[in-house]
């Protein structure tokens, strides 16, 4: 025994629908990588019918209003960048589940313009807020990936 | 007496679960990569109020159940959400099955697969395209039936389904 670790084996990129076809019939999936995509007139016929079907559906989702929620100093100083969507996280799964996260929120949105005008005024601060909340979003970004392998076990 | 016919929306019986929730993704693509490699189309997502984020998936279709292909689909979907964006996505998901002619869909809810187990079917696949692992076949005699390549396959010329083609 040489005590080596096993690695799991790399695996091809695939799409959900592609893998979703295993629960069909895995010789179907099989047929179609060998001899190319074949369909009956009523699974194309089908096909059709679920198309415009979703397209209703993005359509009347479209209708649902979507924001992306307020997260001012962060939006002011990286822009809509990854950084800004990790805050939001933050934001969504760490702190709104906490009475004492939601109470932070409250104030963070009535303090946060007052801030956002001040520092436009002095644009000189921003590389600074920018280097100061890299660090919060480095911690943020760990928080998150903490929660969810503990969340996936 | 007369009543004005309101247009009925196509989600009128959404989960109460998802009533309160923000929509936050529709038809999205995703891909993830890495030691999982997956793509994936989103058809809806919803953040609850703890921040954790529902997936719904819509199906047409003349039997108002869920499939275990709808299961490995939004596992799948699960899986590329939670590798692309580090967001935690329920273990659960909606399936909503609207069948031909039907206004508004029903909505099934199932529980979803773990990531390592959307990784191992991956595996499988990836094994059986190379041909090194026998492939099962369909459940259903009916999935037979409907396929295009019942010609070429084995188990359906060896079960007689043919027979009853007519």
């Amino acid at each position: 025994m040489t005590g080596r670790k096993r690695r799991a084996p790399k695996v091809d990129r695939v799409s959900a629908s592609e893998l979703a076809q295993m629960g069909v019939c895995e010789r179907r999936v099989k047929f179609e990588r060998d001899r190319g995509r074949r369909r009956t007139p009523e699974q194309l016929q089908a096909m059709e019918r679920g198309l415009r079907a979703h397209e209703e559906f993005y359509r009347e989702g479209q209708d649902v209003p979507r924001t992306g929620g307020r997260c001012f100093v962060a939006t002011l100083v990286f822009g809509e960048a990854p950084e800004t969507h990790i805050l939001r996280c933050f934001r969504d799964q760490v702190m709104r589940p906490r009475p004492l996260g939601r109470r932070f929120i409250v104030g963070y949105y009535r303090f946060a313009p007052a801030v956002c005008r001040f520092l436009n005024r002095r644009p000189i601060l921003l590389p600074v807020t920018r280097w100061l909340l890299r660090g919060v979003v480095s911690v943020a970004g760990r928080w998150l990936e903490w929660q969810r392998h503990g969340h996936d076990r | 007496m007369s009543k004005r016919r309101r247009a009925v929306p196509a989600l009128v019986n959404l989960p109460r679960e998802l009533r309160d929730a923000r929509l936050l993704y529709a038809e999205q693509l995703f891909a993830a990569k890495g030691r999982l490699s997956i793509s994936a189309r989103v058809d809806r997502a919803y953040r609850m109020r703890s921040g954790v984020i529902v997936l719904l998936e819509l199906k047409t279709r003349e039997i108002d159940r869920p499939y275990l292909s709808d299961v490995i689909e939004l596992s799948a979907q699960r899986a590329a959400i939670a590798l692309q964006t580090r967001e935690k996505v329920s273990d659960h998901a909606y399936v909503a099955v609207r069948r031909p002619g039907s206004e508004a869909p029903t909505i099934h809810r199932v529980k979803l697969m773990l990531m390592a187990e959307v990784k191992a079917l991956a595996v499988r696949r990836q094994t059986i395209l190379l041909g090194r692992l026998a492939p099962g076949y369909a459940g259903s005699a009916e999935i037979c039936r409907q396929c295009a390549f019942a010609s070429a396959c084995e188990k359906f010329k060896d079960s007689g389904l043919r027979k009853h083609e007519t």
